[in-house]
């Protein structure tokens, strides 16, 4: 450009909203919430409304018509759920394998142990053998979340954080209780009169021990906001709806095989025959009082605008305190960039499975912002609790 | 419980530090700033952090993964990063000893923090503020602070805190993670007695630090 | 690609040149040429054998895990044993992260084996993770060198059957313990393969497993695991020490003079003004020499030295690796490319190897046996329990 008549002329670049909020995100929040509202229109602490339903396409799941002798037979899947919010949606499946326990139990040492050998008096020491509260008692889900990305490949971080968060949460929330998922198996067997029966317990004499292992997995499509809401959210819908298989042996198949190895010494090989039953089924049960509701919150600082006045007298009746104010579903390319989060899984009723806080860059958390935000949190949950 | 922790013990990186919490022992590394790895990391306008954490026993999973995650919340706004623009800070996080089960990660975790913090000042980085973590555990209203393995397993709920340090105190809280049945008293508790453990913590680490300056000068009158 | 700019200081390494063209030829650090440097061991958890060695600046961590499993189907008497290497950009920048966490799928990672699920295809024997990285002198490939590295490490110790597998049998075709050596190189001044090697035989002899004891038999069988507080916990059964040598090998001549006889008879050979390095005029001649007189004439240019620093490795023109075990066995020889030497050469590295495993072997058993004393004064009430020795020397 030429510089002959000495001055250059600035001129002001005009951006639309969303490329603002995609150059700076910072700037467009910090405009939004001067003005009192949020780049989605809702208000500082409102929820955005969430759809629950079961998707009906598990195992034990009667058609939709209501006719009571149709079932997904062909279908691995026990329990199944939809949860829509906004524009995303995420579907749970849950699927189950059956683990021997004595191989699990053996390496933590839960093992039966030899009376012998341990006097009476070193209880406590058969308690640190056999591992704590958490090990014995609190079952768990393996989940794979997928966030559909139109390409294939391997997970992505997201994914991975996802699936081990909720497995995390899950696990030391105590929400399943390891006994529901041992299976009382019985034994598939021909009585006198040459019908089937099957025997359980004493009758059955079986020794294996067999558990079922939970699998789920999610597929969230679309990606507005913090996925893990209605992940946790869908998991939990789907393991409510859970039905596991009666499982027997089918005692024709249980077979010893014998194999001669070499130097003359023999192996045994048992193999099992493990059935599931195509009709009956139980409930999974949930520890009722474990079921949280998950919600995530930004929190952002105010940087106020000196000549904005209008705006900064509409905030100070909204929800904030000083100048921070805490967002609830964060939503859009602006909100996204909120690093100071909150996650909080409340029960509803002053318990929570898990808080994790996150400080990020700004000002300084203080603890009034955490009351406030972990109260925000169980009012949603007990109202959403009842939803799921 | 013994803290041990010691600096500058990797030659070939720009710093390092070990950090033991009774049987949870850590070594870290930076190497940084130098050009990025992998062109389509390049940031403009900050540096970016690789974070790599390699188990004690085993081949990395999901469970490095998300620790490598949680290591990069509480990492970045530690570190000056618009200072070290398109650059990267590589960090390497090898666990030697993890002294819990795999289902737990909280000790881990803390460890990690605090050995991080060491090898970034070791590699003179430019921080914000010092911080230090600590855990405990929770079990009837009792808190056990720094518990060992079976205390934890036997516990109901876990936490994690990093708190940053100005003069020599705890001060405020930059991430914290709760797991298991909890209560926002309890909560609050806890982020008490992790704050005061932390400062306990302090006390030794600067003893490594001060011996780590007095090993690095050189020019000795 | 890893960036190069704070890696090895490149000046030192014209100064190495020149301390090898010297007569005779020195190294850096004036230590001889066939001498190890010193190796500590530290003994970090007596009982799962978490242990670090150094030797030198090399840093390497290595620790044993044991699980009881299922044995694979076509060894059904025998336990496993895996050993994994990985080197992180921790051990020195030249290397690069592992190949990132490509996971297959995200889902957690302790899930429990499905005894109905289609068998997994376990015969993963070799469970090696690389990233990438120039190393041994030669840089020329950088993952398949690591995955020589790891290779040599698996054949040194695994393939030498320094671990008796059988031992490790519970109920043939059942239960196993299947062993894992898990080795970190946290820091890297050369010879990562000896230090490797040391650190999973040193670490297999410190550790010690549960007590095992199968009650009943035939079907009603149970197996019963025993806590340390029960009953003294068992060492492995390693059979023998092998550790290995390695040797690098540089010639003061140019590269071209050191191919003795191609596939021809006619032998290339390079005239040169003067014998300096960075002498470019050299022009190239067809010579008749006959290429047993040349060879002969050579043999005097190679230096061969043990335990190189990560310089010396930098400038290596080659390297051979042998594993001996202490009653003068071989149990493995690798030379793979480089600088071509002369067969008699070999015969004399095993005798500097033979003297060098000697001395580490005899360190190894007497920090086992300081290891021993320490122990017993701090257990000395445990000794009414049932204490079988069944380590094997």
């Amino acid at each position: 450009m030429s510089e002959i008549d000495g001055h250059i002329q600035l001129k002001s670049t005009i951006f639309l909203p969303s490329e603002l909020a995609q150059i700076a995100p910072d700037v467009t929040l910090n405009k939004y919430i001067n003005a009192g509202y949020r780049p989605s229109l809702r208000r500082f602490n409102e929820f955005k409304p969430v759809i629950i339903s079961k998707a009906g396409i598990s195992r034990y799941d009667t058609s939709i018509n209501g006719k009571a002798e149709e079932m997904n037979e062909s279908t691995s899947v026990i329990g199944s759920s939809s949860v829509k919010c906004g524009e995303t949606s995420a579907i749970c499946m849950i699927s189950a394998g059956i683990i021997e326990d004595d191989f699990e139990a053996v390496n933590d040492y839960r093992t039966r142990l030899d009376a012998d050998i341990i006097v009476d008096n070193d209880k406590e020491e058969i308690e640190n053998v056999l591992g704590g509260e958490l090990l014995s008692e609190n079952g768990c889900v393996y989940p794979v979340v997928e966030i559909a990305k139109g390409s294939t490949g391997p997970p992505g971080d997201e994914e991975v954080e996802l699936g081990e968060k909720l497995f995390e949460t899950l696990l030391h929330s105590g929400l399943i209780n390891r006994d529901e998922l041992k299976i009382d198996i019985g034994l598939k067997s021909i009585d006198e009169n040459g019908d089937e029966v099957i025997l359980k317990g004493e009758e059955a004499n079986i020794q294996k021990k067999f558990s079922f292992v939970l699998y789920a997995r999610i597929q969230v499509f679309g990606r507005t906001g913090p996925l893990f809401d209605q992940c946790y959210a869908a998991l939990i819908k789907a393991l409510k709806d859970t039905k596991l298989p009666d499982v027997y042996l089918n005692e024709r198949e249980s077979s010893l095989r014998t194999r001669t190895g070499k130097r003359n010494a023999n192996v045994n090989i048992q193999t099992y025959d493990l059935v599931c039953d195509q009709v009956k089924y139980r409930e999974l049960k949930l520890r009722n009082d474990r079921i949280c509701w998950a919600s995530t919150l930004g929190i952002v600082n105010v940087k106020e605008e000196r000549h904005d006045e209008e705006g900064d007298a509409e905030m100070s009746e909204s929800n904030h305190i000083g100048k921070t104010i805490i967002l609830s579903d964060l939503e859009g390319e602006a909100e996204d960039n909120i690093m100071k989060r909150i996650i909080a899984l409340s029960n509803g009723n002053d318990e929570f499975a898990s808080i994790t806080i996150e400080r990020g860059t700004g000002e300084r958390l203080t603890k009034d912002v955490i009351k406030k935000a972990l109260k925000l949190s169980q009012v949603r949950a007990s109202d959403m609790i009842k939803k799921l | 419980m013994a803290i041990t922790s010691e600096q500058n013990i990797l030659k070939q990186v720009d710093g390092s530090a070990t950090f033991q919490i009774d049987s949870t022992k850590v070594i870290s590394s930076v190497t940084g700033p130098i050009n990025v790895i992998r062109q389509r990391n390049e940031e403009p306008t900050s540096a970016f952090l690789s974070i790599c954490v390699r188990p004690a026993s085993g081949l990395p999973s999901t469970r490095e993964s998300y620790l490598e995650t949680k290591l990069k919340k509480i990492i970045t706004p530690m570190i000056n990063m618009e200072q070290y623009a398109s650059t990267e800070i590589q960090i390497v996080v090898q666990i030697l000893e993890s002294g819990e089960r795999e289902q737990f990660t909280c000790m881990e975790l803390s460890c990690a923090v605090n050995s991080l913090y060491l090898a970034l000042l070791n590699a003179g980085i430019s921080l914000k503020a010092s911080f230090l973590s600590s855990f405990c555990a929770c079990k009837d209203g009792n808190i056990i602070v720094r518990p060992r393995m079976n205390e934890l397993d036997f516990s109901t709920s876990h936490h994690v805190s990093v708190f940053s340090i100005v003069d020599g105190k705890s001060d405020e809280l930059i991430y914290s993670d709760s797991l298991g049945k909890t209560t926002e008293d309890e909560l609050f508790k806890v982020l008490d007695v992790i704050s005061n453990d932390i400062n306990k913590i302090n006390e030794s680490v600067r003893e490594t630090i001060l011996q780590g300056v007095v090993n690095d000068y050189i020019w000795k009158f | 690609m890893p960036s190069t700019d704070n890696t090895l200081p490149i000046p030192n390494i014209l100064t190495l040149h020149s301390l090898f063209s010297s007569n005779p030829p020195l190294r850096p650090s004036l230590r001889p040429l066939t001498e190890p440097r010193d190796l500590k061991i530290s003994i970090i958890n007596k009982d799962n054998g978490n242990i670090e060695i150094k030797l030198g600046k090399t840093y390497v961590s290595c620790k044993i895990s044991a699980i009881i499993t299922k044995p694979f189907e076509d060894r059904q008497f025998e336990g496993i044993f895996n050993i994994n290497t990985e080197i992180t950009p921790m051990c020195s920048p030249l290397f690069s992260n592992g190949g990132g966490n490509d996971f297959s799928t995200s889902a957690p990672a302790i899930i429990p084996k499905t005894v109905i699920s289609v068998e997994e295809n376990e015969d993963n024997g070799n469970d090696v993770i690389m990233g990438g990285g120039a190393m041994m002198g030669l840089g020329v490939d950088q993952t398949s060198i690591e995955i020589m590295l790891s290779r040599l490490i698996e054949k040194a110790v695994r393939r030498s059957n320094a671990l008796d597998l059988e031992s490790l049998c519970i109920i043939a075709g059942q239960k196993c313990w299947s062993i894992r050596a898990d080795i970190k190189f946290l820091n890297y001044d050369g010879n990562l393969i000896d230090a490797g090697n040391l650190a999973v035989i040193i670490a297999l002899l410190n550790f010690k497993k549960n007590d095992i004891e199968i009650i009943g038999n035939g079907e009603g069988s149970e197996l019963v695991i025993f806590d340390e507080n029960q009953r003294e916990k068992v060492g492995l059964s390693v059979l023998h020490i092998p550790l290995s040598v390695t040797f690098q090998f540089f010639s003061t001549e140019s590269i071209e003079r050191n191919i003795k006889g191609e596939k021809g008879v006619i032998s290339r050979k390079i005239k040169e003004d003067s014998d300096d390095e960075d002498d470019v005029n050299d022009r190239m001649e067809v010579d008749n020499d006959e290429v047993g007189v040349e060879s002969e004439s050579r043999s005097s240019n190679e230096i061969i030295i043990v335990d190189a620093t990560s310089e010396e490795e930098l400038l290596s023109q080659g390297s051979m690796t042998i594993t001996l075990n202490s009653n003068k066995e071989v149990c493995q020889i690798s030379k793979s490319g480089g600088l071509n030497i002369e067969q008699g050469k070999i015969l004399e590295c095993c005798t500097i190897a033979s003297k060098i495993v000697d001395k580490w072997t005899k360190q190894i058993k007497q920090v086992l046996i300081d290891e021993e004393v320490k122990n017993r004064d701090l257990k000395i009430e445990k000794e009414l329990s049932v204490v079988n020795d069944r380590r094997t020397s």
